[in-house]
């Protein structure tokens, strides 16, 4: 197996993409979610996730070798059965950048001369990615090494004869038939820039790869029926073809894998991997646009409603508790020594997320204390409209108080205080603590561990600084971790100005969302709703919309979908809330609030500032004729 | 894959040489004209110079225009920096009843990489056999500071450059830094590398641009996958090439490496002979909307011989 550990293990909280972990250490980190057993099925499926949401992760553990590990070494039933009963073999493909950049690079061939490279090399690429799960087929479903290397042999020539029919190849096993399979790749490329650079087609006595300009898939249904046969595969094996990445590939590309959807509903399908917005056709080639329920489903990681969900009881819905669980398992797999020198003794075991960050001020209930002449009550007459304190003095009390008041209002004081009160060298603390952390990674598993990785440098910083004077300390600094907080915050940002194509405009759009709401929190007399979300409507204009769809596919904005049908992304209106992410640096709290139309966002974006207060004025009178406090 | 080699030269080397065939661009940058300007036209049998399609009227264009007519009495023929066929029409046109080597002379310093790859692409595989050497000129220039944003507009790679794709091991990136520090840690978030490696000039045309490329990248430079930072020359292109294949070296022949040269053209040079010359290494082409801003020439001046055993 390729990537496989050497024993030494790593520090995964340095590795936030799961394209780059090995299979053990994908394996042992790995958490299932809904999403996951949901492609485990019979059924094309499109998979939408937002940049960083773990598509890779699923796709490359839907992947045979991937999966046996999963069903061999952790306690999960549906992949042990789908493993031992042979009802799923699945295949990993990424159509990445760098391959697909030797796709968008030959702007010269016309329309059916790209068809043709793209379904060639979809075709040799397929085959490619499924000699390892071969390999791992093998190893799971023949006992004894040589009995195993009796079968792979059998294989390779089997294979050798149906995908390489230019010469007479003898190859000794797997490994040799696909590096000259990576050959023949490359050999294809250099083929077509030499046609180029001499201004004339090859003669036919230089052919690359003819076993590959078959019908889409052809040779990699060749190899399955020879892998199926040699092992005695269960004939109602499922084969799943996961296609990563697709958000790379363009509109022709996307309607030739249509196509295949379309018109082979077999025994091998399809899970193609991209983000909101970027599956880009549901046109095919052979007529009839492809059905979504009926062709395909969508499967929306992003509405995820096993991250979304709190459990009855619990106080932490379950992405919090994915995020808790992932910190426990990345510690677990990781080199022991990123926590060496540490405060926990070594018999006390790994330490917990809230053991390293601590509470959150801002976010945790256990600062919520509401008496009449409380610090809380007196923050909130300080900064509270006159409706809201008239309101909250006369709930003061009585068991509705905290649903009404108290619960929706401390979290927006403590922050709107402690921004109101920065100067000089005091600094921030809103942005620290565990649930903090938690939640500004919007249940996305990349984020989450880049902050992790942030927050435990400084750390490791802190047990230096700690061993050095002898002073010993429960936790991060929440200054420290505030700290952080607003730098990554900060950075995430900052990453967008040069994006392809709609770079600067996509970061003043952000911007835009982002003081606006800043402004609706810290400018104008507080209520119980703030405004984090943004409501567009049909009339949004075409560059506008796009921006919106970039942002939405870089996990910038989140689309509200509706409880009833969670995988159908919104077009061209809807709710959306700014990515909790970003609510450090435009001092947001990261909590689902009200929505702004859009309309209202641009143009107080063009108002002057007295313009701007008066239009908080006028707000708040329409405000007190409402009855404040109620759920949105 | 044959050899290629490559060896450093001075002007006064050029000078001294006689030419089959010579290409020029003309842009709108007013050192299109410098190095051409030294070189006395007799030395070159054929000239051909390129003019850019794109900002056909801006900066220095229509300066450099009259220039080439008037010393090289030659019209620039348009063409598109998106496209290089007419490169190797021309080079076929010229070259056809030539015995071997073909001695090229390209000055590189404002023109496009795809037109410079395909005069390599065309040695590599359409001078019929013949030894093809070609002395790449690049004349230094002086860049002002841009406020305006490099957006990216293309991520693909130069033909003849692509690589090996299969992300079935361990990748790695190699970042040739320029001033836009943003867009190669966006490039940097579409790669998603297990390795990066970067570069920058450590004598580029003025001292004080190490500095500055080193701040406009500071995020790339300490990110936590940056493995190695190395400062090479900008006026030898046989040490970038060298330096950069022992870089790289310890992942071939099975790590997957993507070079995505962003920094000064010497270096997009190297970058690009490392990938035609071996298979694993793959060269991205990132290109932005056109900046018109003029790029002075600073006096100094690289010289790199390359030569290219085409095939039959």
């Amino acid at each position: 197996m390729l990537n496989e550990p050497s024993g030494h293990r790593r520090n995964l909280f340095e590795v936030d993409n799961a394209r780059n972990l090995s299979r053990h250490e994908l394996v042992e980190t790995f958490i299932p979610t809904q999403s996951f057993w949901r492609l485990l099925s019979a059924k094309h499926h499109v998979l939408l996730g937002a940049r960083g949401q773990g598509k890779t992760a699923l796709a490359k553990m839907l992947s045979h070798d991937h999966l046996a590990l999963l069903a061999q070494t952790r306690d999960e039933p549906r992949a042990q059965s789908a493993v031992r009963g042979q009802e799923f073999i699945g295949i990993y493909l990424p159509t990445r950048l760098e391959w697909v950049g030797g796709l968008k690079n030959k702007f010269w061939l016309n329309e059916k001369e790209q068809e043709e490279l793209f379904q060639w090399r979809l075709n040799i690429a397929s085959c490619i990615a499924f000699i390892p799960v071969a390999s791992s087929c093998i190893c799971t479903y023949v006992d004894g090494r040589a009995k195993q290397a009796q079968a792979e042999r059998e294989l390779t020539k089997l294979l050798s004869k149906d995908w390489v029919i230019e010469h007479n190849a003898a190859f000794e096993d797997l490994l040799q038939l696909r590096r000259h399979l990576e050959d023949t790749d490359y050999w294809k490329e250099i083929r077509i820039v030499r046609e180029r650079a001499r201004g004339t087609p090859l003669s036919g006595d230089f052919p690359v790869g003819l076993a590959f300009d078959l019908e889409l898939f052809t040779p990699l249904r060749q190899g399955i029926r020879h892998l199926s046969r040699l092992l005695s595969i269960n004939p109602a094996c499922t084969w799943l073809l996961c296609l990563d990445e697709a958000e790379f590939l363009g509109v022709m590309h996307q309607r030739i894998i249509n196509s295949h959807m379309r018109a082979y509903p077999d025994n091998l399908f399809i899970k193609l991997s991209t983000m909101p917005y970027c599956h880009y056709t549901l046109a095919t080639n052979i007529g009839p646009e492809l059905v979504p329920g009926e062709d395909f489903a969508y499967v929306n990681m992003d509405s995820d409603r096993v991250l979304t969900a709190r459990t009855r009881g619990e106080a932490d819905t379950i992405g919090t508790r994915f995020g808790r669980t992932l910190f426990r398992k990345l510690i677990e797999a990781s080199d022991p020594q990123i926590l060496t020198g540490g405060d926990q003794s070594p018999d006390q075991g790994p330490p917990s997320v809230s053991d390293v960050l601590g509470p959150s001020e801002i976010l945790d209930p256990w600062r919520e204390r509401w008496e009449a002449d409380s610090p809380n009550m007196q923050i909130l007459e300080k900064y509270g409209s006159a409706e809201t304190i008239a309101r909250a003095h006369k709930l003061l009390g009585s068991p509705g108080f905290r649903f009404a008041i108290g619960r929706k209002i401390n979290g927006p004081l403590l922050l709107r205080k402690q921004v109101d009160e920065l100067k000089g060298n005091k600094a921030l603390t809103a942005y620290s603590g565990a649930r903090m952390a938690i939640r500004c990674a919007d249940d996305n598993p990349r984020r989450m561990i880049s902050i992790f990785n942030a927050l435990l440098m400084l750390r490791s910083r802190e047990q230096k600084r700690r061993m050095a004077t002898g002073r010993r300390a429960p936790w991060i600094s929440a200054e420290d971790q505030t700290r952080a907080m607003r730098t990554l915050s900060a950075s995430i940002l900052n990453h967008y100005r040069s994006f392809p194509e709609v770079g600067p405009e996509l970061h003043a759009f952000i911007c835009m969302l982002g003081e606006y709401m800043r402004a609706d929190l810290h400018d104008k007399p507080l209520t119980t709703d703030q405004v984090t979300s943004v409501m567009i409507t049909d009339t949004i204009s075409e560059r506008d919309w796009h921006l919106v769809c970039v942002a939405v596919g870089q996990g910038l904005l989140h689309p509200n979908v509706g409880s009833g049908n969670p995988d159908e992304m919104p077009w061209r209106e809807g709710t959306f809330h700014l990515a909790y992410a970003l609510a450090p640096y435009f001092f947001l709290l990261p909590r689902r609030g009200k929505a702004a139309k859009l309309t209202a966002i641009q143009e107080f974006h063009r108002m002057s500032l007295k313009q701007r207060e008066g239009l908080w004025a006028s707000q708040l009178a329409q405000t007190s004729l409402f009855d404040e406090g109620r759920e949105p | 894959m044959k050899p290629i080699r490559v060896l450093d030269l001075d002007l006064d080397d050029v000078c001294k040489e006689q030419y089959d065939v010579s290409l020029f661009a003309s842009g709108y940058e007013s050192r299109c004209i410098h190095v051409p300007g030294l070189i006395d036209p007799s030395i070159v049998a054929n000239t051909l110079v390129f003019g850019f399609t794109e900002e056909p009227k801006s900066g220095s264009r229509v300066h450099n225009d009259a220039f080439f007519s008037a010393k090289w009495k030659r019209e620039p023929i348009p063409l598109s920096g998106d496209d290089e066929k007419p490169i190797y029409e021309h080079l076929h046109k010229h070259t056809e009843s030539l015995g071997d080597p073909i001695h090229i002379l390209l000055d590189y310093s404002s023109m496009s990489r795809l037109w410079y790859a395909a005069a390599l692409n065309w040695a590599r595989f359409a001078a019929s056999g013949r030894t093809v050497v070609i002395d790449f000129v690049y004349a230094m220039g002086i860049y002002e500071e841009s406020e305006r944003p490099f957006v990216i507009r293309k991520m693909v790679s130069i033909p003849g450059c692509e690589g090996r794709a299969f992300r079935l091991r361990e990748s790695v990136a190699v970042f040739g830094l320029g001033f836009h520090g943003l867009a190669a840690l966006c490039v940097l978030d579409h790669l998603e590398a297990d390795t990066v490696y970067a570069f920058l000039a450590a004598h580029g045309a003025r001292t004080e641009y190490t500095a500055r490329t080193r701040e406009a990248n500071k995020d790339l430079i300490n990110h936590r996958k940056t493995k190695a930072v190395l400062e090479l020359p900008l006026v030898s292109i046989e040490t970038c090439y060298r330096q950069l294949a022992e870089t790289i070296g310890p992942h071939r022949p099975d790590g997957e490496i993507t070079l995505v040269p962003m920094g000064p053209k010497p270096h997009v040079l190297a970058s690009i002979l490392l990938a035609m010359r071996f298979p694993e290494v793959a060269c991205l082409r990132v290109s932005s909307a056109p900046d018109p801003a003029d790029v002075k020439p600073s006096g100094d001046i690289a010289v790199t011989r390359v030569i290219v055993k085409g095939d039959s």
